[in-house]
């Protein structure tokens, strides 16, 4: 399937999961909000909400200077 | 309404834009911004509102400058070394407009005072560095009803948003929570001249919000990235769990 990932094109197999994709592109981090279509995905939800053919996927992350 | 010769001087290139004109500059007069940190996005924030006329500027800070903060924090010099931020922050700004009514605040900005601050300005600038403040400007500014500028830096890259409580995307609505942070991490940059970049972003926000003009960054976080150069708008709808400004927020 293909999905836009922080607005590059991306292709993923399906049923890949919010968080598998984030383990692959930032092994270990925690510190990002992720958004699949303009929405914000709770960090209860990463391991069972499934990407879909079109979605557009964000990651931001924490940035906390100033 | 009226402008003294110097005046019109001043913000001779303002009066020329139909989008100010001499009735945009008395509403910059009349207007108050609240800038939390004079640091590195404070710094340029601060500088350039005082500039444009904002007839009242608070500055709340309680830190002293230090060498480090040289690489970034231009509104202290080399000579400053020691001093309150916030007094050698307003020796600069009054250096530079006069007219500007400066409030100082040598305090932390806590649960404690922010009230009793935030009542008296209609926009605030979030010029903060760590996430305790931020998530307390979106909370108090939340609770107050102000409209804010969140801002966020990291090595070579920013964000920024700006947040009309209950009306628009909150930074809450998007980061819920502050992250864990390791015990006794230093932080890493920034490289000096990103806050410079996000903080002139900020004090735009703050001009156009008094002004009444143009479209505000609300329902989206502004991401910069310094190394690819590239700015990206990355649209964020209201997150119905919010703990904020949720459908079931306390």
């Amino acid at each position: 399937m293909r999905l836009t990932i922080n607005g590059a094109k991306a292709e993923l197999e399906e049923g890949t999961t919010v968080g598998q994709l984030l383990k692959r592109l930032s092994p270990g981090s925690a510190r990002v909000a992720i958004l699949v279509n303009d929405s914000v995905v709770k960090n209860e939800r990463r391991d069972s909400q499934a990407l879909k053919d079109g979605d557009h996927v964000e990651f931001l992350t924490f940035a906390g200077g100033g | 309404m009226l402008f003294t010769g110097e005046e019109r001087d001043r913000y001779a290139r303002h009066l020329t834009l139909p989008e100010i004109g001499e009735n945009g500059q008395a509403r910059l007069r009349a207007g108050s911004v609240l800038v939390v940190g004079a640091g590195g996005l404070g710094s340029p924030a601060a500088l350039y509102l005082a500039a444009a006329g904002v007839g009242t500027l608070g500055l709340v800070d309680a830190d002293v400058v230090d060498t480090s903060n040289l690489q970034r924090q231009l509104l202290h010099a080399t000579s400053d070394v020691g001093r309150l931020k916030v007094d050698s922050a307003a020796e600069k700004l009054r250096a530079l407009n006069p007219h500007v009514r400066l409030r100082t605040y040598a305090e932390r900005f806590s649960e404690a005072n922010a009230d009793r601050i935030l009542h008296e300005y209609s926009f605030v600038v979030d010029a903060t560095d760590s996430f305790q403040s931020k998530f307390l400007i979106a909370d108090v500014c939340h609770r107050a009803g102000k409209t804010y500028s969140h801002a966020g830096i990291l090595g070579f890259s920013g964000q920024t948003m700006t947040v009309i409580p209950n009306v628009t995307t909150c930074y809450r609505c998007v980061f819920i929570s502050p992250p864990e942070e390791p015990a006794g991490a230093r932080p890493q940059g920034p490289l000096g001249v990103v806050p410079g970049v996000i903080g002139a972003i900020q004090a735009t926000e703050a001009i156009k919000y008094l002004l009444g003009v143009g479209t505000l960054l609300t329902n989206s976080v502004l991401v910069y990235d310094a190394l690819e150069l590239t700015f990206r708008r990355v649209p964020v709808r209201r997150n119905p769990e919010c703990p904020l400004c949720g459908a079931k927020a306390s």
